[in-house]
């Protein structure tokens, strides 16, 4: 029968994200009727907040992903591009231009990924395993191995560090707003502009995206520069959160950036993403890793319960998958 | 000669197999009988695959009987089919490129001497079948390395290790040169002596006359005729293939070629070349004319419209879109010009299967065309699509199923619905109906003649002769890489017979 308009489609549907939304609720539940003081909602929102950079990186992690690539430098591009702002401010430039040309660099580091890749045929994973270490070298030699504190009162006194660091008393923390506004941004131009239909149209089918006539190349390395360019503000607003960058900053965020895309339901093997789900998967994260510290279990179970948490998760997503492919 | 020489390998009677609505065999019965060369011939849907995979095991029958040298059998296993002494080759290689000969001839099956792989007792085994097939590799050489005649004779080798009772050979010349099939067939003729019966399938008569005792006809999964090679001869074949056509009823529309000569041409080749398959190629296309590419697989045809949209490279001639030259063909320029290609392979590289069917519809118009807005808004692609989705009467619930879920026609549909958005002056239809039924294929048709009378070029390949004769205005003959003539209202008998000629 031949189908009779869209109207049929506009019932009521859960969002994709429901289970990863669920899956929060339950879990701040279960660490608030161990412990009520968890609740609080400062200890919430502080939470959100140390959470939320590698929340930003997740959404953006998940463009590569949905495009069937995984980026690993990108703990390293955050920790030079803070380590580029930190030098320049202690050198004298000002604040605002060390942030931006921090952004830039990051920006430019994730292009160079991008543009290997390409020239090179090889999947970003084999690229960033050696990109990874080239710009880790590079802000070792670059702090001298050492943390980089900005202490002049000139620059611990500008507003991006008074904001970003929480002496600025606002009712939610100003990062959290940011990261916010950044989320809507990246779920619109994945879901609504020509560039994430092409992102999610080349991790579909990479041959028929071509034979569309899609750019790859140039969506490609677009992608991977917007993943530098988000971890180049991710270590600004490290930098700026933390007020300094240590030779380990970004070391550890890769199995938490990536597991927050994953737990928030986008698949590895490309051609569909959820940007929402990312942040929800961030906060699982989170969660995971405070409650574990509230609960007084050592703090070295959060990892293992990461893991397990992870399995689950996918676990999970690989039964619905062949359910609804037996079904179709 | 014992009596036992003239026993059957095979016997299968009552033999039959349908695919949803489409009977690929309908109660077959037939002998092979042993210690010969027997050839199989048909149109594609004929039920030649289909009776090949069941005698491998691949493919359960819904009816009928089966004896293999004299045990009955309703169906069997892969498994059960090799210890029965099956063989099959493939036409595509099924070859490790990156391990060595020796490795590829033991599949699976390596010997072993305790926990190690005993080199040396394969060796044994291995070169002996090799020197029988004529072939004189090193056992230690990656087979990526070798000729692709070299490496069909190993896939073949890989078979006749295990001394099959019945080796089945899937159009095993198709990849091969003029001198690399005669090597190939000049073995196949010794096989039986050794002991070994042959099932030939090959759209190649002359080869199929070159080899086999037996020659057997099928036409919509029925015996046509089985016969003595030398009771027949080609034109009787070509009849017996063909038959009489009145199941695809898709209206004649033959000898209309001069009704364009004068039209603009949207498409003029010359003397296209990739260095490889396709060796001198000219041809052109007038705006609203449906042109044909005929030829056997491994002419250049199979290559040729995927080298014009640009997804393949070429070596040297011109290709003019529209009357003007294009210098650098690729898909992404392709898309920009106006020009359209229908993959056979829509799986593959013609959709996303687990992506809805409007996300299927703005492929290209969204995701290769730079026109409009960089904002999208999905109510309007939906409604875009909604609209293709009426126009081509493709059955959908609604435009977000997946597009894995609708059935091969309508996948078709989708594939030619994304390209019609952008409006195309040209349209390359690449073997268009493969694994399409026939009902779909009869509403397919009619859609390419909507899109022709729109004032479109078409250039349509398909391995099916009788699509090609009930279809194009003018028919390209394609034959080892370079277009040989131009025909017109010719019938299938008189095109099979140009093609094999």
């Amino acid at each position: 029968m031949p189908m009779r308009g869209a109207s049929k489609s506009r019932r009521f549907k859960f969002p994709e994200e429901t289970s990863v939304i669920f899956a929060l609720l339950l879990l701040v539940a279960i660490v608030g009727s161990l412990r009520p003081i968890f609740l609080k909602p400062e200890n919430l929102l502080n939470l959100a907040a140390s959470y939320s950079i590698s929340a930003l990186l997740a959404g953006c992690i998940v463009y590569l992903l949905s495009m069937g690539e995984i980026d690993l430098s990108f703990g390293w591009i955050l920790n030079l591009s803070a380590v580029i702002a930190g030098v320049l401010m202690i050198a004298g430039v000002p604040v605002w231009i060390a942030i931006i040309i921090g952004i830039i660099a990051g920006g430019v580091m994730g292009a160079i990924n991008g543009v290997l890749t390409v020239v090179m045929r090889l999947p970003l994973i084999i690229v960033t395993l050696g990109t990874a270490s080239v710009y880790q070298g590079v802000s070792l030699i670059t702090n001298k191995s050492g943390s980089v504190v900005p202490t002049d009162e000139k620059i611990t006194t500008n507003i991006f560090f008074r904001a970003l660091g929480g002496d600025i008393e606002t009712p939610i923390p100003i990062i959290l707003i940011f990261v916010v506004l950044a989320f809507v941004v990246l779920h619109l131009v994945l879901h609504k502009t020509r560039f994430g239909y092409r992102i999610l149209a080349i991790g579909s089918n990479p041959e028929a995206a071509r034979l569309a006539g899609i750019p790859i190349k140039q969506t490609k390395i677009l992608v991977c520069a917007l993943m530098g360019f988000v971890s180049g503000i991710g270590g600004v607003l490290f930098l700026g959160f933390r007020g300094a960058v240590d030779p380990t900053t970004g070391a550890n965020l890769l199995l938490p950036v990536v597991a927050a895309a994953i737990i928030g339901g986008t698949a590895l093997s490309g051609g569909a993403g959820t940007v929402w789900g990312s942040l929800y998967g961030a906060l699982i994260v989170g969660v995971i890793g405070v409650g574990v510290v509230f609960l007084g279990i050592d703090a070295v179970w959060s990892t293992l319960v990461t893991g397990l948490v992870i399995l689950f998760a996918i676990g999970v997503d690989q039964i619905v998958r062949v359910r609804k492919n037996r079904a179709g | 000669m014992n009596s036992h020489s003239i026993d059957n390998v095979i016997s299968v009677r009552g033999l039959a197999k349908r695919y949803g609505g489409v009977k690929a065999l309908n109660g077959l019965d037939l002998d092979l009988e042993a210690n010969k060369v027997h050839a199989i011939v048909g149109e594609n849907g004929a039920g030649k695959s289909t009776f090949m995979k069941i005698l491998s095991g691949g493919v359960t029958p819904d009816e009928g009987s089966i004896e293999v040298m004299g045990q009955k059998f309703s169906s069997f296993s892969v498994q059960s089919a090799a210890k029965l002494g099956i063989g099959i080759m493939y036409q595509e290689l099924r070859l490790f490129q990156h391990r060595d000969v020796l490795t590829n001839l033991f599949p699976n099956r390596e010997m072993t001497v305790g926990p190690f792989i005993a080199k040396k007792k394969m060796a044994e085994i291995a070169i002996p079948v090799l020197k029988s097939i004529g072939l004189e590799v090193d056992l230690y050489q990656k087979v990526g390395e070798l000729t692709l005649s070299d490496q069909q004779l190993i896939e073949l080798a890989r078979v006749l290790i295990e001394k099959p009772k019945l080796l089945i050979l899937d159009e095993p010349t198709s990849a091969l040169n003029a001198r690399e099939s005669k090597r190939l067939l000049d073995l196949v003729k010794l096989l039986p002596a050794q002991g070994t019966t042959v099932l030939y399938v090959s759209h190649r008569l002359d080869e199929v006359f070159d080899v086999a005792q037996q020659i057997t006809i099928l036409r919509n999964g029925s015996l046509v005729l089985s016969k003595p090679a030398k009771d027949l001869d080609i034109p009787t074949v070509i009849a017996g293939i063909v038959g009489e056509k009145s199941s695809v009823s898709i209206g004649k529309k033959a000898g209309s070629a001069d009704l364009y000569s004068k039209k603009e041409k949207v498409l003029e080749v010359h003397n296209l070349s990739n260095g490889r398959q396709i060796l001198d190629i000219s041809l052109n296309v007038s705006a609203g004319e449906i042109v044909g590419v005929a030829g056997l697989i491994g002419s250049g045809a199979d290559e040729l419209l995927e080298t014009l949209f640009g997804a393949r490279s070429k070596v040297s001639g011109t290709v003019k879109v529209q009357g003007i030259e294009k210098e650098n063909l690729s898909p992404q320029n392709s898309v920009r010009d106006g020009v359209a290609l229908i993959p056979a392979d829509r799986k593959r590289v013609g959709l996303m299967m687990e992506r809805s069917v409007s996300d299927n519809l703005s492929h290209v118009s969204v995701g290769g065309y730079k026109q409009g807005s960089t904002l999208l808004s999905k109510s309007a692609l939906m409604a875009t699509a909604t609209k293709l989705v009426e126009k081509f009467t493709i059955k959908a619930e609604n435009v977000n199923v997946r597009v894995g879920n609708l059935s091969g026609g309508n996948q078709q549909k989708v594939v030619i619905g994304k390209w019609l958005e952008i409006a195309p002056g040209l349209v390359l239809l690449d073997d268009p109906t493969r694994g399409v039924d026939i009902g779909a294929k009869v509403e397919l048709f009619r859609l390419v003649r909507e899109i022709a009378a729109e004032g479109k070029g078409i250039l349509f390949r398909s391995t099916e002769i009788s699509e090609l004769t009930a279809l194009c205005d003018r028919i390209v003959i394609v034959k080892d890489g370079a277009s040989t003539r131009e025909v017109s209202g010719v019938d299938d008998a008189e095109l099979i017979r140009l093609i094999n000629e």
